[in-house]
């Protein structure tokens, strides 16, 4: 049984140039999407037991690779990164579709595995998009995942409860941080990682046409980014910690707050 | 006349749970009031489930033009596939301009497969919409990082999830008039089964949303028996943010924000909070908003009333001993 985690680099911090409003990426490291690392743990585990291969997808520019490499070293058995300017600028259904081409170019894959969501934006929509360019089902928030036989017994943390489902391979599986506790590479898993194939496709090469992908694939964009108003006049209160806290302390009792 | 423009119309999403409409889909009635006034269209209510009872005349009561009812066993509980089979048969049918979702689980699980479907553009977690009314573009502000974001679609229908919270559920008039449409589909149940629905434990659903007031903890603050001890003193609970619940120091169900939940309590202390705009959007409504951190350019003073910079485990004590005295 082959698996698919999909994976997102991020940035380990934000930085936006406040008159394009764009991120800064030059000189900000990327690090692995830390909802995907539950996805490649899960992977692994359930390779352990099933067998198979783990093939990690990925979109984003060439130094993804050691993002990668993380998840080869956590046990995943190769890795495929989707590296094309024309690419760039993609929002969530442009990355969906550029990722969803590759997965159907590999062999019999039964399930894809997604984190929840990205810790940059966040959107929580790439699992099911995947999901429905494949034509398979989506069981999101899962917390729990079974595989008996042919099919998938999955538990999924909802607001008020767990709903536990079952749903036909193959398909795709959004997990939450909960599921399980992500193993940590050692030198050695760096080391034979380094010698696992990441295999760099461009546009061309999955026969993706231009207006599909990047920013022309993509039916969102953004106009502006704003700082949020200040919408209160803060009162900065200064001196000892004392006298701040006696006159913070008598504030919220004068307004009935304590 | 374009493609475009053959798209008229506003449309939420309505999810009920216990014969009620949940709030946030009362509040997205809200919003979609606005916005149905403003480019003088109907604005409509999908309705899916089973023995929906007086669910859609509750809907006119509370500001729909039309609701669209589609009855039957199979959608008494949510499953992705005749849930999404039907939404995306009525918008192609029907062609509405807006569609709006609620950020809940189900939406979330339902509007990216269904803007997928029907190659439209989505945004995500939105805290504001307006109109660019000249060309009948939603505006959808969303958190981006710690700044805000417009977000628009250039295709149609535009389709948006709003964040709970950031607007009030309309009044509620039992004199309004409105049309329902009982809509007749076949349909399949599906490719997910359902096999067993076990309630969170107590513990795990801390309903921090409806505490008078709130001790939120940041990665500022190391001690959470401090924040516990502060809340005790002020009668509240303790909420946290982001980095806090995933590295396993508070519930989940205590996180404040983007993905977790919007709070509005009378008092809101910010204990070693930053003050991400994930995190803002969760808590910006509260009455009075004290926050306490090192950094004096740190965002949360933006949204505070009352600041104080400094080390968090020393004025917690302190604030303790006033507060008591």
């Amino acid at each position: 049984m082959n698996i698919v985690v999909c994976v997102k680099q991020v940035p380990q911090e934000i930085r936006i140039n406040k008159t394009k409003g764009t991120l800064i990426r030059d000189g900000i490291k990327g690090v692995i999407n830390p909802c995907d690392k539950n996805a490649i743990e899960l992977a692994v585990t359930l390779k352990e037991k099933h067998g198979g291969k783990i093939t990690l997808v990925s979109m984003g520019p060439k130094d993804v690779e050691n993002t990668l490499t993380h998840g080869l070293a956590m046990g995943a058995d190769q890795a495929v990164l989707i590296c094309d300017r024309v690419c760039a600028g993609a929002d969530t259904l442009a990355t969906a579709f550029a990722l969803a081409t590759v997965i159907k170019k590999l062999d019999d894959v039964q399930l894809v595995l997604c984190g929840k969501e990205t810790a940059d934006s966040g959107t929580q929509h790439v699992g099911p998009q995947v999901a429905h360019y494949l034509g398979i089902p989506q069981v999101t928030y899962v917390v729990n995942l079974l595989i008996e036989g042919s099919k998938i017994r999955a538990k999924r943390q909802l607001k008020d409860e767990y709903e536990t489902v079952e749903a036909g391979l193959p398909a795709l599986v959004t997990v939450v941080k909960g599921i399980n506790e992500p193993r940590m590479p050692t030198y050695l898993d760096i080391y034979e990682a380094s010698k696992k194939d990441t295999h760099k496709w461009c546009a061309e090469d999955l026969g993706l046409k231009e207006d599909e992908v990047g920013i022309q694939g993509s039916p969102t964009r953004i106009t502006k980014v704003f700082a949020p108003e200040a919408k209160r006049e803060c009162k900065m209160l200064r001196g000892s910690i004392e006298d701040i806290s006696s006159s913070l302390a008598n504030d919220l009792k004068s307004k009935g707050l304590v | 006349m374009k493609e475009m423009d053959r798209y008229r119309g506003v449309w939420v999403f309505a999810e009920w749970k216990d014969s009620q409409v949940i709030k946030g889909s009362l509040e997205l009635l809200s919003l979609g009031r606005g916005l149905a006034d403003e480019l003088q269209v109907e604005l409509s209510v999908l309705l899916m489930g089973d023995r929906l009872g007086g669910i859609p005349e509750e809907l006119i009561y509370y500001g729909a033009d039309v609701v669209y009812v589609i009855e039957n066993p199979i959608l008494e509980r949510y499953t992705t596939s005749p849930y999404h089979r039907i939404l995306c048969d009525l918008i192609r049918e029907n062609k509405p301009e807006i569609v709006l979702f609620s950020t809940t689980h189900l939406g979330m699980d339902l509007a990216p497969r269904v803007a997928c479907e029907l190659k439209t553009g989505l945004s995500a977690h939105c805290v504001d919409l307006k109109m660019d009314k000249e060309n009948r573009q939603l505006l959808q502000i969303c958190p981006y990082f710690d700044y805000m974001a417009t977000i628009v679609t250039d295709t149609r229908p535009q389709m948006a999830t709003v964040q709970p919270g950031i607007t009030s559920p309309p009044r509620r008039d039992d004199s309004r008039q409105g049309k329902t449409v009982r809509v007749e589909f076949k349909i399949e149940p599906g490719d997910i089964k359902i096999v067993e629905v076990e309630a969170k434990k107590e513990e795990d659903t801390e309903k921090i949303e409806e505490a008078d007031v709130i001790v939120a903890v940041g990665r500022g603050l190391k001690d959470m028996r401090l924040a516990e001890e502060l809340a005790s003193v002020l009668g509240g609970v303790l909420g946290a943010t982001q980095p806090i619940t995933e590295a396993g120091l508070l519930q989940e169900s205590r996180m404040i924000g983007q993905t977790g939940k919007i709070v509005q309590p009378k008092l809101y202390i910010a204990c070693g909070i930053s003050g991400a705009g994930q995190h803002i959007v969760g808590m910006q409504n509260s009455g009075t908003i004290v926050a306490i951190n090192t950094d004096e350019k740190a965002p949360i003073f933006k949204v505070a009333d009352y600041g104080i910079v400094g080390d968090v485990s020393k004025v917690i004590p302190a604030l303790i001993e006033s507060l008591k005295g």
